[in-house]
């Protein structure tokens, strides 16, 4: 039996299992929020539902990263090296990990915007691109963690004992790591968009403002990718 | 199946430097670039006050982007980016949705294989069931090039493409940054912290740690943006390519093709033209 590939399909099902948590509650409270607007304005009901799609789908981006990085660990050809399966098992740890905050707080800004749609359906365009904005950027979280992940994947298999105990530390750095963040920076935008939802002619100074405090919340996240890259490439 | 995460690779030799590149991507995106020169040209040759097809739809993406970025960024300072924001939106959406159309080359030299097959005996032919067709064409033929080009991917799949996109919004944030604010300001930006340096301090900003703090942030805004949109590129046509195969290519999932393909594709589009929007806005 490859050693390698004993490890890729536990980082597989851990990948795929832990990366569900996030998104599937964050598209849960789009939709409970838009079921709870459509209660308020049954008149908006088209616009809700489009919107709320985009939502979900754009929240769903980060369920979709941990598909991918678990097909491509189910795919692995596997080598005899235990090296190579420890650094699939960190990047599976990693990016599952990884997507529960961004998860969660993409679903934040979708949901606020929800509601403030069930209030005022006229700034629905505003709404929805202020809506997607704070999102993306709430999604940095685990476009680290995708990279950590993508970077195990690829790593040639050379080191010792140490060099695998560092690419496992590796992925639980990055995966505990972006679990606060993703939820810091769905907090700042929910509060945003519904800053916006009130008035919509404050939308310049209220993105700026989110944007600043979305990158300070993410300051974290970056000492984890630091910490975590110095990890895979200097020890 | 076992090919998946493997890239094409081709290697030239100039100046007595050898440089790897990704011909696919390199093809895809000068296609991509012909095709929006061709949709450009054939909807200004006609321009009229009742637009046709073509001028409506560019019409559309037009008004769309202007109305936020003026919105975003002033008047004035919003005319000066839209070029550069609609050229970003335009290319970025049409190379994501280049990739709706599934493999055509190669279908195309099979299906010229096949027919040249009944005239060239050196081309076989192995016909084991209706869904398992196999031609080995000797490579001196003129069309076994057309086999070489593995898909027809986006090259927005390839992460270098990302990542240029990536650096030249960033060069041209950081370029406005200092038109704007001018040098001392634009490196006044990088330290926001409750000390502020003022006269002939700030000539010692680099011993400020919020320097090197913000500095690694600006850099991991990059990633973090070129990273955005090769994962949901990447990932999408990946899931497109997995279920297709264990469906074994009977079945073209037209529902993922309409999801990932289009819709994902058009939203990405949209968030990268937006964040640089705002990353334009945080240089004001």
């Amino acid at each position: 039996m490859m050693v390698s590939s004993l490890f890729s399909v536990i980082g597989s099902g851990i990948a795929m299992g832990l990366g569900s948590i996030g998104s599937a509650v964050g598209e849960g409270m789009i939709a409970m929020s838009a079921v709870e607007s459509l209660g308020r304005q049954p008149k908006a009901s088209a616009k809700l539902l489009r919107i709320m799609i985009i939502a979900q789908a754009v929240t769903e981006t980060a369920a979709i990263f941990a598909l991918v990085i678990s097909l491509l660990l189910l795919f692995q050809a596997g080598t005899d090296s235990l090296f190579k399966g420890i650094t699939y098992l960190s990047a599976g740890i990693a990016i599952g990990l990884g997507t529960i905050g961004a998860g969660l707080g993409a679903g934040l800004p979708g949901a606020s915007a929800m509601k403030g749609i069930g209030k005022q359906p006229r700034n629905s365009d505003v709404l929805t691109v202020h809506m997607i904005i704070g999102q993306a950027v709430t999604q940095t979280s685990t476009i680290f963690a995708l990279t950590v992940s993508l970077i195990l994947i690829m790593l040639a298999p050379t080191g010792g004992l140490l060099k695998m105990a560092a690419c496992l530390g590796a992925g639980f750095a990055m995966g505990f790591g972006a679990v606060g963040p993703g939820i810091g920076d769905g907090l700042v935008a929910r509060f945003a968009n519904l800053g916006v939802a009130r008035d919509p002619r404050n939308m310049g100074l209220l993105t700026r403002t989110m944007i600043i405090g979305q990158a300070i919340t993410e300051t974290t996240d970056i000492y984890a990718m630091v910490v975590s890259l110095i990890l895979i490439f200097v020890i | 199946m076992d090919n998946l995460g493997e890239v094409s690779q081709a290697t030239i030799t100039l100046f007595g430097l050898s440089i790897t590149y990704n011909p696919v991507t390199f093809l895809m995106t000068w296609i991509v670039i012909a095709f929006i020169l061709i949709l450009a040209f054939s909807a200004r040759k006609k321009l009229s006050l009742v637009p046709g097809f073509l001028q409506s739809i560019f019409e559309l993406i037009y008004d769309f982007l202007k109305e936020i970025t003026l919105g975003t960024l002033g008047d004035e300072d919003g005319k000066k980016h839209l070029p550069f924001i609609i050229s970003l939106f335009v290319f970025i959406l049409c190379a994501n949705w280049i990739g709706i159309i599934p493999n055509l080359f190669a279908m195309f030299g099979t299906f010229l294989g096949f027919l040249i097959s009944f005239f060239d005996s050196s081309i076989i032919v192995s016909f084991n069931s209706i869904l398992d067709i196999k031609l080995s064409i000797p490579d001196d033929r003129w069309f076994s090039f057309l086999f070489d080009i593995p898909a027809f991917e986006e090259p927005t799949r390839s992460v270098n493409m990302d990542l240029a996109l990536g650096l030249l919004v960033f060069a041209a944030v950081q370029a406005y940054g200092v038109k704007n604010k001018g040098f001392w300001g634009y490196l006044k930006s990088y330290y926001n912290d409750p000390f502020p340096m003022k006269g002939w301090r700030a000539l010692f900003f680099f011993l400020n740690p919020f320097f090197y703090l913000n500095l690694i942030g600006a850099v991991a805004n990059v990633v973090s943006h070129s990273f955005r949109l090769f994962g949901n590129i990447f990932g999408g046509g990946m899931i497109i390519v997995i279920v297709s195969s264990l469906l074994k290519f009977f079945i073209v999932p037209v529902g993922l093709f309409a999801f990932f393909g289009i819709f994902a594709g058009l939203v990405q589009a949209f968030v990268f033209t937006m964040l640089a929007v705002t990353y334009i806005q945080q240089q004001q």
